[in-house]
C-alpha cells in the first residue's frame, strides 16, 4: 500500500508549502526535513514557507525547533502554520449521514475454506504489480485473479468474478462477484460506483443481498469487513481513508 | 436404490435446463431426495433458473479439481426439503472435466441422493459425453420442429450406441392450436420418426418465461399454469406411475364445450 510521504515541499501562491505527514513522529520529521532540504539547498534559497502540519499538534518548542532548521543555512522563512486543513464541519455532516444509510450483507452460512483454493491459483498468476488496472466490461465467465489490488474502469456482470489479495475498485456497476482479501486479509474493501453484486466476499467472509432487496443506491458503495460482517455504506474517500 | 438422469437434447435452447430444473423440483416435491447437476460448464444457467445464483460457493469443477468436498458445493434449496444444487463453474470450460470424473461424482451423490438430475449442454461434444458419463436413464427434449426432432434422434443413436437402453422423449412448446391447423408437428408424427417412449408433451407457456426470469420453477406452483402440472405428470411417469396425457386445449373452457355441444359457437 502506498504510504503518505512524510515531508512534502510544494510550491503556492503564499510561497513555499511544506506539508507534514500528521501520523509520523516529531522527531522523525525533524530528521527528515533536515535531509530534504540538504538535498535541495540552492532551490530554496530565501523563500517564505508556509507550514501544514495537518492534525499534529506541536509545542512552542517543536516550532521553534522547525523554524531553526529552515532558518540554517538556507535561510527559509516561516511566515504561517495552517493546522487541521482537513475541513472537520464538512466532514462531519456526511459521516453522520452515511450512518443512516448502511446495510449489511446476508450472511452465507456455508462453510468455506478459501485460503486454500486461492493458494493455488495464486500460484497460477505470475507475480505481477501491485495494483492492475483493466479496462472494459467483464462479462459472464470472465475472470481477474491478482495477487494485489484490482481496479476496473467498467462494469462486472453476473457471472464474471474478481479474486484479489487486496483492495477492488469498480468504476462502473459491480453485479457479479467480486472477492477482496482472497489471499485471507480483512481490512480490504470493495468499491463500486453501483454495489449490486451476486455476491461479495472479504477474508473468508460471503455475503450476498437480502433476498428481495430494491437495487443499490445510485452512488458509490464501499463494503467492508466488520467484527465478521460485511457493512456496505455510501462512499466517503477521507473517512475511509481515516479508518486504515 | 438411487438413479442419475440426464436431460439431454443435441439441438441448444429447446428446454433441457427448464425441464431439469422443474423435474428436479417435482421430484423433491413429491419426497424424493434430489439433486441437481449443472453440466454445462461455461455456460451455466440452471442456478439462474432455479433462483440460487447467488449462492454459489464452490462448484462442480472445484469438487473435480478438489479445492472442496462435494458436500461443500452442494447447494440447499430453502423452498423444498431434500433438493440441491450442484452448480457449474462458469469461468472455466468443459474440458476442465472428463466423463470418468463425471462419473465418479454422479456415483457419490447417488449414495446419499435419490435421483440425480443431470443439466446437458446443447452439442454432442465433450460436455455432452461428461453429462451422459454417469447417467443410468436419459430423457431427450426436442421442440415440434423438424430441425429439432433430427438432432434428437442423432442424439438417441449416441446414447444407444453408447449402451443407454430406453431413452424417454420430452415435447416441449407444444401449441395445441396450430397443431390442430396443421401447421406444427404432431405429436405422433414425433413418435414415428424417434420410436422411443414418450414421458410428457409440455405446451409453449408464457408462465415459464416469467417462472425462469424469477428464478421459480413453474412446477413449484403446478396448479398455477400447465406447463407446471405437465412437469409435475412427467415427474409421476419417471416414478413409474401411469398418468395419462393432460388435456391442452386450454383454451375450451367448460361453457365453450358446452356452446360446442349445443352448437352454437
Ligand atoms: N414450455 C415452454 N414455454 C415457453 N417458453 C419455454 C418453454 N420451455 C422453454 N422455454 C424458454 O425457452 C428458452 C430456452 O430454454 P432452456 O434454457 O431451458 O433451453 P436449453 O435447452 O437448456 O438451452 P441450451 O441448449 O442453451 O442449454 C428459455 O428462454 C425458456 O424460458
Ligand atoms: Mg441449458
Amino acid at each position: 500500500m502506498a504510504r503518505k510521504q512524510d515531508v512534502i515541499f510544494r510550491g503556492s501562491k503564499d510561497g513555499l508549502q511544506l506539508i507534514f505527514n500528521d501520523n509520523q513522529d516529531f522527531d522523525i520529521l525533524k530528521e527528515k526535513l533536515q535531509a530534504h532540504l540538504q538535498r535541495a539547498e540552492l532551490f530554496f534559497q530565501g523563500a517564505d514557507v508556509v507550514l501544514d502540519i495537518g492534525n499534529l499538534n506541536f509545542s512552542i518548542d517543536q516550532i521553534l525547533a522547525i523554524q531553526n532548521i529552515l532558518a540554517f543555512p538556507h535561510g527559509l522563512r516561516l511566515k504561517k502554520i495552517i493546522h487541521g486543513s482537513q475541513e472537520p464541519s464538512e466532514n462531519r455532516r456526511v459521516v453522520a449521514e452515511t450512518a443512516k444509510k448502511r446495510r449489511t450483507l446476508e450472511p452465507e452460512t456455508r462453510t468455506i475454506d478459501y485460503r486454500q483454493k486461492t493458494v493455488e491459483n495464486w500460484a497460477m498468476t505470475p507475480k505481477g504489480p501491485d495494483t492492475i488496472l483493466y479496462k472494459g466490461t467483464l462479462r459472464s465467465g470472465q475472470r481477474i485473479t491478482h495477487d494485489g489490488n484490482v481496479v476496473v474502469v467498467g462494469d462486472i456482470n453476473p457471472g464474471a468474478e474478481i479474486r484479489a489479495a487486496g483492495d477492488i475498485i469498480v468504476m462502473g456497476a459491480l453485479r457479479g462477484l467480486a472477492h477482496a482479501g482472497a489471499g485471507g486479509a480483512t481490512d480490504v474493501v470493495i468499491v463500486a460506483f453501483k454495489l449490486e453484486p451476486t455476491q461479495i466476499r472479504i477474508g473468508d467472509v460471503i455475503g450476498r443481498p437480502p433476498e428481495g432487496e430494491l437495487g443499490a443506491p445510485r452512488e458509490p458503495e464501499v463494503a467492508r469487513l466488520k467484527d465478521g460482517v460485511i457493512l456496505v455504506e455510501p462512499l466517503d474517500g477521507s473517512r475511509w481513508e481515516g479508518e486504515r | 436404490m438411487s438413479e442419475a438422469i440426464v436431460i439431454t437434447s443435441g439441438k441448444g435452447g429447446v428446454g433441457k435446463t427448464t425441464a431439469c430444473a422443474n423435474l428436479g423440483v417435482a421430484l423433491a416435491s413429491l419426497g424424493h431426495r434430489v439433486v441437481l447437476v449443472d453440466a454445462d460448464i461455461g455456460l451455466r444457467n440452471l442456478d439462474v433458473v432455479m433462483g440460487l445464483e447467488n449462492r454459489i460457493v464452490y462448484d462442480l469443477v472445484d469438487v473435480v479439481e478438489g479445492f472442496c468436498r462435494l458436500r461443500q458445493a452442494l447447494i440447499k434449496d430453502k423452498r423444498l426439503d431434500g433438493l440441491f444444487l450442484l452448480p457449474a463453474a462458469q469461468t472455466k470450460d468443459k474440458t476442465s472435466v472428463t466423463p470418468e470424473q463425471m462419473k465418479q461424482l454422479v456415483d457419490q451423490l447417488k449414495e446419499e441422493h435419490d435421483y440425480i438430475v443431470v443439466d446437458c449442454p446443447a452439442g454432442i461434444e465433450q460436455g455432452f459425453k461428461n453429462a451422459v458419463a454417469g447417467a443410468d436413464r436419459a430423457l431427450i427434449v426436442t421442440t415440434p420442429e423438424v430441425a429439432a426432432v433430427r438432432d434428437a434422434d442423432r442424439i438417441i443413436g449416441l446414447l444407444e450406441a453408447s449402451g443407454f437402453e430406453n431413452p424417454g422423449l420430452i415435447v416441449n412448446r407444444i401449441r395445441p392450436k396450430m397443431v390442430a391447423k396443421g401447421d406444427m408437428m404432431d405429436i405422433p408424427d414425433i413418435i414415428d420418426i424417434l420410436a422411443i417412449d414418450l414421458m410428457g408433451v409440455v405446451p409453449d407457456d408464457e408462465y415459464i418465461v416469467v417462472s425462469t426470469n424469477r428464478g421459480e420453477p413453474a412446477a413449484l406452483a403446478a396448479d398455477r399454469s400447465k406447463a407446471g402440472e405437465a412437469f409435475m405428470n412427467i415427474a409421476r411417469r419417471v416414478l413409474g406411475e401411469e398418468v395419462p396425457l393432460l388435456d391442452l386445449s386450454e383454451h375450451e373452457t367448460f361453457w365453450q364445450k358446452l356452446l360446442k355441444l349445443i352448437k352454437i359457437e
